[in-house]
């Protein structure tokens, strides 16, 4: 692997980092399996090539597109706790419906965004190489992001929000309305997801409707192959391992796709992944079979 | 206060499976009062605290606590007037969440959850002060999660966390249950002593009929969704358990005898 695919990877580990920050946000606080994500990453690509193109600065061409993934995720929220649909299903709803707003937003089904500014485009006039600069800043902004949402899970408003995903029940004893949680962490991980999908499409030169197939899949591989590495309870340590699952899957799928000796095509990666995140949701299953633990809480 | 004025809760209304929980049920239940009810298995008991705690919403009639309506609301909004302690020790605390962390939940019941910290030093001062009166050691295990404790020492906790946050009624429903006889009198000890402590009105629902003598200060019976007996005062202290066994064999709940110890 040379170093332009090695500073690749590092990109996109780390712009796909804010989709796992999402999907654990969804899927681990609120318990929530949110397939919404699939049409939120494309959305928020969409909002700000379309944003910047129309000629809007490109860091509010980005936070436009962060909001409208906060909608997404407040759409599929609607149709889950008002509606009363399954949350996949809702989730689903949305994401089918994504598809044909994505292709409204932008006219088309993609945009090319070569020769337009983008929130890169400063760093790189700067003197930054862009190889270097892209991965960089993608890294300042989950950095910042990281202590923020650490610091709002650890206040009252975020305890109850996993509380609303571990025991609704209790929630509701303790006086508050598991379903205003479902809302605001739909609209805060779609929200992350969109503003991944804005970086995504900026640092690539393009936005296209179909770049979101797979998206939960990458995020839950992250999510999954974080929490193996750094077996945590503490907020800032497990959104962190997001992070960190994020790019080390990056990097041995670059490392995998760059080695011939497994004669991998790109096109395989949807494959890989799948099977990656089968093994790792069955393999707890199987320690617990095979090695069973004497004493074990549960 | 509490007051139950010609209640009836209705499941699965208008369908095959409907069942009349509670049929035309009026009680008060004055301010401060220690009420315990009894009664055979689906005679309503639950029921009638998941309608205060607005878990059940009446089909006719209407509760009022302190002369406010609350027959209607959810039962996250009457959180902060009424706390609960449930059956199963699953139920009331988030056994991924650590101990500290149900106890800050539970702080914070009724209030507005804001962007503070939900874990100050003065809270875990204030937790461990409180763990340390139950003489189970949890006040030196706040940061384990609550899925590594016994189904006795969770119902302690849950007891901690219901006084925690200020309120007017505590509901306990059959929360010994699930305990063995040690720890289920240890919780009932806990619970009159919350009973003296907090000034609360309480009602608690249990299948012990010694328990349901020895705690508080009147008791109700339960059987088909109506009140069949309530006494209190100087007529309850007279009434032993072999009194309430006929009463239910007289209610022909007699088949539930084994139930009711």
């Amino acid at each position: 692997m040379n170093a332009l695919a090695f500073f690749g990877a590092l990109e996109l580990g780390v712009i796909y980092g804010l989709v796992a920050y999402g999907v654990f946000l969804s899927f681990r606080v609120l318990n929530f399996p949110d397939l919404t994500v699939e049409s939120s990453f494309p959305l928020g690509g969409a909002i700000a090539a379309a944003g910047i193109v129309a000629g809007y600065d490109p860091y509010l061409a980005s936070m436009l597109a962060a909001a409208g993934g906060c909608v997404a995720g407040l759409i599929t929220a609607f149709l889950a706790v008002k509606c009363g649909i399954l949350h996949l299903l809702a989730s689903i709803l949305t994401m089918i419906a994504g598809f044909s707003v994505n292709i409204r937003i932008m006219g088309k089904p993609n945009i090319s965004l070569l020769g337009d500014g983008t929130v890169f485009t400063a760093a790189e006039n700067a003197g930054l190489n862009s190889v270097y600069a892209k991965p960089l800043l993608a890294f300042i902004l989950a950095g910042a992001l990281l202590l923020f949402l650490a610091r709002a899970l650890a206040s009252n408003f975020g305890l109850a929000m996993r509380a609303a995903g571990a025991n609704p029940k209790m929630l509701r004893a303790q006086g508050g309305d598991p379903g205003f949680y479902v809302y605001c962490g739909l609209a805060a991980s779609n929200g992350l997801v969109a503003l991944g999908g804005a970086l995504f499409a900026q640092a690539n030169g393009f936005a296209d409707v179909t770049v979101g197939i797979g998206t939960i899949i990458f995020g839950l591989a992250a999510v999954i192959l974080g929490e193996t590495l750094i077996p945590t309870r503490k907020m800032w340590l497990l959104l962190f391992a997001c992070l960190l699952g994020s790019v080390l899957y990056r990097l041995a799928v670059a490392f995998a796709l760059g080695a011939d000796i497994f004669g991998m095509r790109a096109s395989d990666l949807n494959l890989v992944t799948a099977l990656l995140v089968a093994a790792a949701l069955v393999a707890p299953k199987l320690r617990r079979k095979f090695f069973p633990k004497k004493k074990n809480a549960r | 206060m509490i007051e139950f004025c010609g209640v009836s809760v209705v499941f699965n209304s208008g369908t095959a499976l409907e069942t009349v929980a509670l049929r035309d049920v009026s009680l008060t239940v004055r301010a401060g009062e220690f009420v315990t009810v009894i009664g055979s298995n689906g005679a309503g008991k639950s029921t009638l605290l998941a309608a205060l705690a607005g878990d059940a919403a009446p089909a006719k009639g209407e509760i009022r606590i302190d002369g406010k309506k609350t027959s209607g609301k959810p039962p996250h909004k009457l959180a902060a007037k009424v706390a609960r302690v449930f059956q199963d020790p699953l139920s009331g605390t988030c056994a991924d969440l650590t101990l500290e962390e149900n106890l800050a939940l539970a702080a914070g019941r009724g209030g507005k959850r804001g962007w503070s910290r939900a874990l100050s030093r003065s809270r875990r001062e204030t937790f461990r002060a409180r763990l340390q009166s139950l003489g189970l050691n949890l006040e030196n295990r706040l940061a384990e999660p609550v899925v590594a404790f016994s189904g006795g020492q969770r119902q302690a906790a849950s007891l901690v966390m219901a006084t925690l946050a200020e309120s007017r009624i505590l509901l306990l429903d059959e929360h010994t249950a699930a305990l063995d006889p040690k720890m289920a009198e240890f919780v009932l000890s806990l619970t009159r002593r919350a009973a003296s402590e907090f000034n609360l009105t309480m009602l608690m629902v249990t299948h012990s009929m010694k328990a349901a003598l020895s705690c508080g200060g009147r008791t109700l019976m339960l059987h088909q969704g109506k009140i069949i007996l309530d006494i209190a005062g100087e007529e309850r202290a007279k009434t032993g358990a072999d009194y309430l066994l006929r009463k239910f064999a007289e209610a022909g709940a007699d088949e539930d005898r084994t139930l009711l110890e």
